[in-house]
């Protein structure tokens, strides 16, 4: 290659010009780091959290329960399933060596394939897997029960399986976390899990025999798997599987990332090979990490920021790159003259072009990935502890101790290198078609920009007014070429791409953190320190608080009173935004027509629930302050009053009316109520004595998120209002209402915290108590799967901002040095006929302000196009969320960018302050 | 009327072994409106003098006096008031603000010296330059020629006290090489204009007044010529 002699010129001018080279290298060595940055880090970040996940509740994406062994065949044999683990229920055993008979009197033994122990992670306290379908572990919770149970022992008896009949004749029995309904007199099957028996006046516990025996020797006690409930009557225990023979075996599924859709793909094409709806468990954390949850918005969220990064570290990378060709279009057209001058074709000299770019990425391409591993490597070790916090706050069980460790694979490089390949060729494209079109009677005079005939007139203003730095800075931006170009071009990238990067990262961030957020409401006070939460239905609340009240360590009591499902507002008291957005909604699903909506508006408008947020008088005076309402109602404590939250939201993921949803939609309205201040305000609800009753409250007055900030955060999925005690008595005197307590207190003696603490904890399970302690910091802390991704993304949105900012600042700084290197004859010839530093500092301000202006103009036409269309894409991926609004981040950066440029004309300036006569005696500008 | 003085001037290049002298002990002095030139071999320190003369070097040692001023004597701003209001230099290659016109790379100098534009001037010299109806190109539209003419222009504008010339026609050809001569010795002839001209072409500097021969930083001949062409 380096026989080719275009190849050789070009490697000799690489040399001599070592800054421009060096800053090009740099530029791509940045773009390399940020590309391995998004596909290393997005693989390191999602292993580590398959592997939270995978500690959780086991390696795998799915189970498919009772399945016969030949259709359990038939789905390992699927292209989209990687590996599997077989395991077969064998259901509840008397367990006789039970250290506590009254709550755990049964073991739940599974036989498990030596899959199933890896995928379920199984870990051994002592002892051994079993190895065959005589050996069994049990978990160690029957140890900490108080059994004697022991390695070597013998677990013997008949299995059965659980089933409950109701003997309450008041009605139904419902358990609805766990999905039972049993009607008076009826009989059903219940989970091997299922709580204890207790002699009780609802219903009896039934055992049918399954007919299988159970003989088994203890090899080892496991720790707690995380599929055994606490309150569970069962201890859990697991045997070996030599061969699945019954008709409920257990398929543990882990899916080929690569090419599976996803769960709830594999789930229906189950279904269809068996012909019937079989039941499933998915490990929604573990799906959620592979983008292949049933939650769409989690997979959007992830597949949509990797597109994100990957587009804008393209076209940061693509401009820097093409600047720095362009850059050197002058020089390079001199020595491509020459060569063209000896017979070189247009071929050769778009070759030279390419020969710099891939010349200069060879190298880039190691330093920058092995750049970007230690990058991913160091900042993942600097985030750790934040994931493991918020990681722990999903699960108090998982171990803190997870390593996180570089994970990529060969598809990763090779979609880096490609994409790395890919950008420079297209940066190198547009510089590389201009040198090969000059001609070549151009290109033999080096002559960079075609001479033209056109006239420039005298700036005779600035002649007459005796204005030689206005003269010089206004033809210098507007008559001088390429470098004017490229540095009005570097302000408007720089503005631009970090605008919409910002505006991208801030509205990815806003939208993540509202589709994320849990809806409902929160105390945002910071004047206490704890809350005990109490449902009033039970007999513990009067207890609670009494025994807060005696409580001599703690302090005033802030009772905060709530109910979600107990009152409706009816229909003529809401906004017409309000229907249009439900309608907006509605319409977003399949099959949904407007003669639909028209029919059932009624009906979708009528079942609105209203939640109410029942607070001391105190509170509501000063809610009501702050949200400007009446303060004579607001402070009249004897009569019910409301103030009305304001704001709502509408979305698909809220309000489904039907079973294909096509794209998402979220509307927030801000005006929900059609009411007006002093207004009487109704409430509907059902009383089961008296019927639906209704209840007139006066209106205080409004509030949104900015009046109840710093008390309490609202993610209205929903409508909401705050009420005063005698709007809570009325409803609650009014309508058959179980509302929660949330008691507010502080107390400094540490003894008196861990005493209340055991007493509200929530493993205390006890039927007279039904309290919860919490710190408030943790209530407002508790987050899910999808505030994780949230934070996640939050945190990369912005390293990722800050190195797209960085690219940019190379690229401006690029500009204005190659400028003022190219000036420096001028400079000389200024010098020389006796400009002084102060004249040059004035033309070099005025320069900037014309270049700003020109450069912030074309980036606020280009920003306000991109940020349009980035909006577009959003709403089409995510719905209409609110988004932040571009305005204050656009000041902030032009003016980043006017500080930044003159900073870097001064340093280039003073630079460029060269020897006059070494200059002035250079041929050429 | 003595407008410049040069005393025991000696410029220095490097220390050591490196050390090279590029002007020995040079000492002279120009009458005002009086026409010198320059002459020696490459590398005899012609340009160094040249430039310390027009103040965009400074001296090792030794003093060079303009109309009663020391310009070693000067800080670098007032340098540079000193040199856009008493000097005009022409170089070789024009040094023209490639982003300037004609009429704004002429005026320059008058304008950084915060006056106003004397627009009959300004007319009076792109006439006599013979640029009348190039007065609003740029100079890469401009041949070398025009080019110098402009330089010239740009030299004489502000009316220095002294115009100094660096090989002005080193990169033209013979005929326009003549032209520019011709154009600098009228403004020293009809305007009294003091010029000193730095040159190897022998032929052209026998044009001159006097002629200082240097050779290895040392003026060895200062020679009067007898007849002006």
């Amino acid at each position: 290659m380096m026989n080719n002699i275009v190849f050789r010129v070009t490697r000799k001018y690489m040399s001599l010009n070592r800054r421009r080279t060096a800053i090009a290298f740099m530029g791509i060595v940045l773009m390399v780091v940020m590309m391995t940055c998004v596909f290393v880090g997005k693989q390191t970040v999602m292993a580590y959290l398959d592997k939270v996940a995978s500690l959780d509740k086991g390696s795998w994406h799915l189970i498919a329960y009772d399945l016969t062994p030949e259709e359990a065949k038939s789905i390992m044999q699927m292209e989209d399933v990687k590996k599997t683990g077989i395991s077969e229920q064998l259901y509840n055993m008397e367990f006789q060596a039970t250290g506590d008979p009254d709550e755990r009197p049964f073991i739940d033994v599974k036989a498990y394939s030596a899959e199933c122990f890896e995928m379920n992670n199984i870990t051994l306290a002592e002892g051994r897997f079993p190895e065959n379908s005589r050996e069994l572990i049990i978990s160690k919770t029957a140890i900490e029960d108080g059994s004697s149970i022991k390695i070597g022992d013998r677990i013997t008896g008949d299995f059965f399986k659980r089933s409950i009949t109701n003997i309450n004749d008041k009605g139904t029995l419902e358990f609805p976390f766990m999905g039972i309904e049993v009607e008076h007199g009826k009989t059903a099957e219940v989970p091997v899990n299922f709580m204890s028996y207790i002699e009780n006046d609802d219903y009896v516990e039934n055992h049918t025999p399954t007919g299988v025996k159970g003989d088994f020797t203890v090899v080892g006690i496991m720790e707690r798997p995380t599929f055994e409930k606490i309150s569970g009557a069962s201890i859990s225990a697991l045997c070996g599987l030599e061969e699945a023979t019954g008709d409920n075996v257990n398929l543990m599924i882990y899916l080929d990332t690569e090419k599976a859709v996803g769960a709830y793909d594999l789930e229906s094409r189950i279904n269809s090979m068996t012909g019937r709806d079989n039941r499933f468990e998915t490990n929604e954390m573990l799906l959620a990490f592979s983008a292949m949850s049933g939650d769409s918005n989690i997979n959007t969220i992830v597949i949509f920021v990797e597109i994100f990064f990957t587009v804008f570290i393209m076209a940061a990378s693509v401009i820097l790159i093409y600047n720095v060709f362009n850059m050197s279009f002058a020089e390079r057209t001199k020595y491509l003259g020459m060569l063209s001058s000896v017979g070189a074709t247009r071929r050769q000299k778009r070759q030279s072009i390419y020969f710099e770019s891939f010349a200069l990425l060879l190298p880039a391409l190691p330093s920058g990935i092995l750049l970007g591993m230690g990058l991913v490597y160091g900042a993942s070790q600097v985030l750790k502890p934040r994931f493991d916090t918020m990681l722990s706050i999903i699960k108090s069980s998982l171990p803190k101790d997870i390593p996180l460790t570089l994970s990529f694979g060969v598809s990763e490089i090779l979609v880096i290198i490609v994409m790395c390949v890919v950008t420079v060729l297209v940066s190198a494209l547009i510089p590389a078609i201009k040198i090969g079109r000059i001609a070549p009677v151009e290109s033999a005079k080096g002559a960079a920009e075609t001479v033209s005939k056109k006239h420039y007139r005298t700036s005779v203003k600035a002649l007459e007014k005796g204005r030689p730095e206005l003269l010089l800075a206004v033809n210098s931006t507007s008559r001088s070429g390429h470098l004017t170009k490229s540095i009005i071009r570097s302000i408007a990238v720089f503005t631009t791409l970090i605008m919409v990067t910002l505006y991208g990262a801030q509205s990815l961030i806003k939208i993540v953190e509202t589709k994320t957020e849990e809806d409902g409401w929160m105390p945002d006070f910071d004047d206490y320190e704890y809350v005990i939460v109490d449902e009033h239905a039970k007999n513990s609340y009067s207890n609670v608080k009494e025994i807060l009240e005696k409580d001599e360590n703690v302090g005033e009591i802030k009772e905060i009173v709530t109910t979600s499902f107990d009152v409706t507002v009816p229909i003529n008291k809401l906004t017409d935004e309000v229907f249009d957005a439900r309608k907006a909604v509605y319409m977003q699903f399949d099959g949904n027509t407007e003669e639909d909506w028209e029919k059932n508006r009624e009906i979708f408008m009528d079942s609105m629930f209203v939640n109410t947020i029942e607070v001391d008088d105190e509170e509501f005076a000063l809610l009501a302050s702050k949200g400007n309402a009446d303060m004579d109602i607001a402070e009249d404590t004897s009569k019910p009053a409301v103030l009305l939250y304001n704001e709502s939201a509408f979305s698909t993921d809220f309000y489904i009316s039907g079973d294909n949803c096509s794209g998402y939609k979220y509307i927030l309205v801000d005006n929900v109520f059609n009411v007006k201040k002093g207004d009487e305000f109704i409430l509907n609800g059902m009383n089961s004595v008296k019927g639906e009753v209704e209840m007139k409250l006066a209106t205080a007055g409004f509030v949104d998120a900015d009046s109840v900030k710093g008390r309490f955060r609202i993610v209205p999925n929903g409508f909401y209002i705050f009420i005063n005690r005698a709007a809570g008595e009325l409803i609650y005197d009014s309508v058959d209402s179980i509302p929660y307590s949330c008691m507010f207190f502080n107390d400094d003696n540490e003894e008196s915290v861990k005493r209340l603490s055991q007493e509200f904890s929530r493993d205390n399970e006890s039927a007279m108590n039904s309290a919860v302690m919490a710190r408030v910091s943790e209530l407002n802390a508790a987050k899910s799967i999808k505030q994780v991704i949230s934070e996640i993304v939050k945190i990369l949105a912005y390293c990722f901002t800050a190195m797209i900012s960085l690219v940019c600042l190379l690229n401006l700084y690029n500009s204005i040095r190659g400028r003022a290197a190219e000036r420096t004859k001028e400079t000389a010839s200024l010098r020389s006929i006796g400009m002084t530093d102060k004249q040059f500092t004035k033309m070099h301000n005025i320069e900037n302000i014309i270049l700003l202006s020109k450069g912030l103009l074309i980036s606020a036409v280009l920003c306000t196009v991109l940020c349009l269309i980035l909006r577009y894409v959003m709403v089409r991926f995510f719905g209409n969320v609110r988004m932040t609004s571009p305005l204050l981040p656009a000041l902030g950066i032009s003016a980043a960018a006017a500080v930044i440029s003159s900073v870097m004309t001064g340093y280039c300036s003073r630079r460029s302050k060269v020897d006059i006569i070494s200059e002035i005696r250079r041929e050429t500008v | 009327m003595e407008i410049l003085r040069v005393e025991n001037l000696v410029k220095e290049y490097g220390d050591g072994d490196t050390k090279i002298m590029a002007l020995d002990g040079v000492s002279f002095s120009v009458e005002k409106g009086e026409f010198v030139s320059v002459i020696g071999p490459s590398g005899s320190g012609k340009s160094t003098l040249l430039h310390i003369l027009g103040g965009v070097d400074k001296p090792t040692s030794g003093k060079v006096i303009i109309d009663g001023t020391d310009i070693c004597e000067l800080g670098e701003d007032k340098l540079a008031v000193f040199r856009r209001r008493q000097i005009g230099l022409v170089y070789q290659f024009y040094n023209l603000m490639p982003v300037l016109n004609v009429d704004e790379n002429i005026a320059l100098p008058h304008l950084l010296d915060g006056r106003k534009l004397d627009k009959e001037r300004l007319d009076n010299i792109v006439s006599h330059l013979g640029l009348e109806d190039r007065r609003e190109n740029l100079p890469s539209q401009l041949s070398g020629g025009q080019q110098q003419r402009v330089s010239i222009g740009r030299a004489l504008y502000s009316r220095p006290a002294i115009l100094l010339a660096d090989e002005p026609t080193g990169n033209l050809d013979r005929k326009t090489g003549e032209e520019i001569t011709a154009l600098l010795k009228e403004s020293n002839r009809m305007q009294k204009q003091t010029l000193i001209l730095i040159t190897h072409d022998e032929r052209l500097a026998m044009q001159a007044d006097r002629v200082f021969y240097l050779e290895d930083g040392k003026l060895i001949k200062n020679e009067t010529v007898r007849t002006r062409r």
